[in-house]
């Protein structure tokens, strides 16, 4: 009788940890960045009742259902700015504001929308949608590149743990009499790769942060965004090049 | 009253049996892992054979004297000895590097997502 008891309790003792892994692994394999597609066709069936015929009803039904998908994304823009750990607390604060403020300015142009009873303003102010917001095309990009530069910043601080644990190793092998040429070469570029990724990465919140709408539709914040993305993937490049020299360095010293 | 009293003897020592029997079983089904218990009944219903699966004190005391340290210590002052992998610290660091680079990967396809959502 004690065996059967045990082995149904052991067997759902394995179900729970199954869903529990699960669990984890749909976390850990979810997103990390929201705000993306955003259900770029979430307002289809409004946008074709726009095309069969503009009214002020139909108009105004695309011009919510848009500001409501922003206010989505927003919302998970602030949700990931808030969770974030290696966003610096002024980073942090910055974008909080900017999501802040582009949302209220939404809200009040949402207000417009619903009170609006000429066609043709009604137009002018779902076209500002996206225009006076740019959410996609720049909010969501300047969340993103700030906080994958502040996650250089924090790899730095992880490599220089590993660089100081190594280098007291090399110490120790070398009174020990052993080569450490190789371990100390492995030390050295993974240090170099690491000064240089955080070169590359450090410039860029100061670069994003103030970028405005009106930069994004005078054609000025556009390059500004695409080299911020360039610099960062060179700096993900070399701590990766960095990762593998540091993993070098301590086989070197078995 | 002597019939009482005779009754409470009775029950006491049938508690005393079955205490002893769920001890030994207990400690049969500790000492097989996955082996079913009541395999060998006369074991398991038997102090004796109960007291013998218990392992001595000795073997249940950890051997402090057994630690990596001690043996460390008795190595000459120049004698250089890495951690095995598994407990190395670097390992531990270069995993949370591991997931710095993760988010970091994350934060370009994020920016690259945005275009997708619209303007």
């Amino acid at each position: 009788m004690k065996t059967p008891t045990r082995s149904i309790l052991a067997g759902l003792a394995v179900a729970a940890l199954l869903v529990v892994s699960s669990a984890a692994v749909v976390t850990a394999a979810s997103p990390a960045v929201a705000g993306g597609p955003a259900g770029k066709g979430i307002c289809v069936v409004q946008a074709t009742a726009v095309k069969a015929g503009v009214s002020i009803e139909t108009l105004r039904a695309f011009g919510d259902c848009e500001v409501a998908r922003r206010y989505t994304t927003l919302d998970k823009l602030s949700g990931r700015i808030s969770s974030s750990k290696v966003l610096t607390s002024s980073d942090a604060a910055a974008l909080s504001s900017e999501v802040a403020s582009t949302k209220s300015g939404l809200v009040s142009l949402k207000a417009q929308i619903d009170a609006e009873s000429s066609l043709d303003a009604l137009k002018a102010e779902v076209r500002r949608i996206a225009t006076d917001f740019r959410v996609y095309l720049l909010v969501v990009p300047q969340v993103n590149l700030v906080n994958g530069a502040d996650a250089v910043q924090a790899a730095k601080a992880k490599f220089d743990d590993v660089s100081t644990k190594l280098t007291a190793r090399i110490a120790a092998a070398k009174a020990a009499g052993k080569d450490t040429t190789a371990a100390q070469a492995d030390l050295d570029a993974m240090n170099a790769a690491v000064a240089q990724a955080v070169g590359l990465a450090k410039p860029l919140p100061g670069a994003l942060l103030p970028l405005t709408p009106a930069q994004y539709n005078a054609g000025t914040a556009g390059p500004v965004l695409k080299n911020s993305r360039a610099a960062l993937v060179q700096a993900r490049g070399l701590l990766q090049s960095a990762r593998k020299d540091a993993q070098a360095c301590r086989d070197a010293l078995k | 009253m002597n019939l009482q009293t005779s009754s409470a003897a009775r029950l006491a020592s049938a508690l005393l049996i079955a205490g002893i029997v769920t001890v030994g079983c207990g400690r049969h089904d500790a000492g097989q892992g996955t082996q079913p218990a009541g395999t060998d009944p006369a074991a398991a219903a038997s102090p004796v054979a109960a007291a013998t699966l218990t392992p001595p004190p000795g073997d249940a005391t950890p051997d402090v004297t057994a630690s990596p340290d001690a043996s460390d210590s008795a190595a000459p002052a120049a004698s250089y000895s890495p951690p095995a992998t598994a407990d190395d610290p670097v390992t531990g660091d270069i995993q949370s590097i591991d997931q710095l680079l993760k988010g970091i990967d994350g934060s370009v396809s994020g920016a690259d997502s945005g275009s997708t959502g619209g303007e």
